[in-house]
């Protein structure tokens, strides 16, 4: 009865807060750098001979057409695409994209594999409060071998980890996105080393 | 004088059973409302479009559609990022904004082809029941924590004094969103739990003093 009680005056004292006055409080945006570009870069590409980068500056006409495409504005500047080579054989690119969880943008790595299928995708950056739980690989392992052709939106071909729905929704759109890049500025014909 | 208390514990707590059994598993469920619209995609808001006369907007669980033709036919709008639950849709112009009950955002400024997503309203575990825009611009959001204001949808949202109801209060704490998300698989573990105990509390009992 007395842990009963405690329990009901703790429940009353953290409902019967001060009432929120402006600006509204948000939960306090924490910043967890999860692994270094570097870090996941080697593990994306592990047992690559070589890597080197290559870069691309959508003009207008092509961020329209991305833009039209994804349903969503790319926004302007540079797009590095991380290349790796391995016995000869290509190994495909991987692109850091960030994306908004529910407030706050959450920075991915996401590989293409010359297949043009999803490879291994990695958390680098999560700033929101809650719903960090997308880094564990159990739920990135669901984009593996993912392509263009896949519908990616959660709970159609995405499972949403619980209690993280908008992070997952985020990470299953920076994987969206970062197909979408990779064909639009290696075209199949063109993608051949 | 102490066996017929006894008898009475034991029958008002079997007479008891199905109440308890009923209140804890609808509790459970409408802490749950996709576990019973689980194959379903219901409707959660119809805006008509004050510009285009024929376009109708709808929020739905999975996001937002549209319809060209006054209702007729609805297709899903292509997006990156779709709002969920989809409980606020404001139109202005060319400008179409839709946020979901957790407060994510999209904003198109094109009548509805390409879409930004933005900073969500800060709800933390409340829930949004309306969006609109005013004529300068400015997003209304009226939530279960009151009337959240933004002068654009940067991210700057300022709450407008409507303190939480004690409703909500309790709301938040009989499902368990006092505690933010966790608190609610929390709460639903706690209350399968509940019902688990019940059950076998009953097959106990019958099975200890059912055939005297």
């Amino acid at each position: 009865m007395r842990t009963l009680c405690t329990c009901l005056l703790i429940a009353a004292a953290a409902g019967a807060g001060p009432a929120r006055t402006a600006p509204a409080a948000r939960p306090a945006a924490e910043h967890h750098v999860y692994q270094t570009l570097d870090e996941a870069l080697g593990e994306v590409f592990a047992g690559a001979d070589s890597t080197w980068t290559e870069t691309w500056t959508p003009n207008d006409v092509a961020r329209a057409g991305l833009a039209a495409e994804l349903g969503a504005p790319q926004p302007a500047g540079e797009i590095v695409f991380h290349r790796a080579r391995r016995d000869g054989r290509d190994l495909g690119w991987a692109v850091t994209t960030d994306e908004i969880g529910l407030h706050e943008p959450i920075t991915m790595l996401v590989s293409v594999d010359a297949a043009r299928e999803v490879g291994p995708v990695r958390v680098l950056v999560f700033r929101e409060s809650r719903g960090g739980e997308v880094r564990r690989k159990r739920f990135l392992d669901q984009f593996l071998g993912k392509t263009r052709a896949d519908p990616l939106r959660i709970t159609r071909d995405v499972d949403a980890v619980t209690g993280a729905t908008y992070s997952s929704r985020a990470v299953t759109a920076g994987v969206k996105r970062v197909l979408a890049l990779v064909d639009a500025c290696y075209p199949p014909e063109r993608s051949a080393p | 004088m102490k066996m017929p208390a006894r008898h009475l514990h034991r029958w008002l707590g079997a007479l008891l059973l199905l109440p308890l059994l009923t209140i804890t598993a609808t509790g459970l469920l409408l802490s749950n409302p996709r576990w019973l619209d689980r194959d379903r995609d219901p409707v959660l808001r119809v805006v008509a479009d004050p510009v285009r006369p024929d376009v109708l907007w709808q929020g739905r669980a999975s996001g937002l559609w549209r319809s060209a033709d006054t209702g007729a036919a609805w297709r899903e709008v292509p997006m990156l990022s779709p709002p969920l639950n989809v409980a606020g849709i404001a139109v202005a112009g060319g400008t179409i904004l839709a946020a979901g009950e957790a407060g994510d955002l999209v904003r198109s400024n094109d009548g509805g082809t390409v879409w930004e997503t933005l900073p969500g309203v800060p709800l933390d575990g409340a829930r949004l029941h309306d969006l609109s825009v005013g004529a300068d611009g400015t997003l209304y959001a009226w939530t279960s924590r009151g009337l959240f204001v933004a002068a654009s949808g940067d991210g700057a949202w300022e709450s407008r004094g409507e303190a939480p109801r004690s409703r909500d209060r309790l709301h938040a704490l009989h499902t368990g969103w006092l505690l933010g998300p966790r608190g609610k698989l929390l709460n639903d573990v706690a209350t399968v739990g509940m019902i688990l105990l019940a059950v076998t509390g009953l097959l106990a009992w019958q099975r200890r003093y059912g055939r005297r």
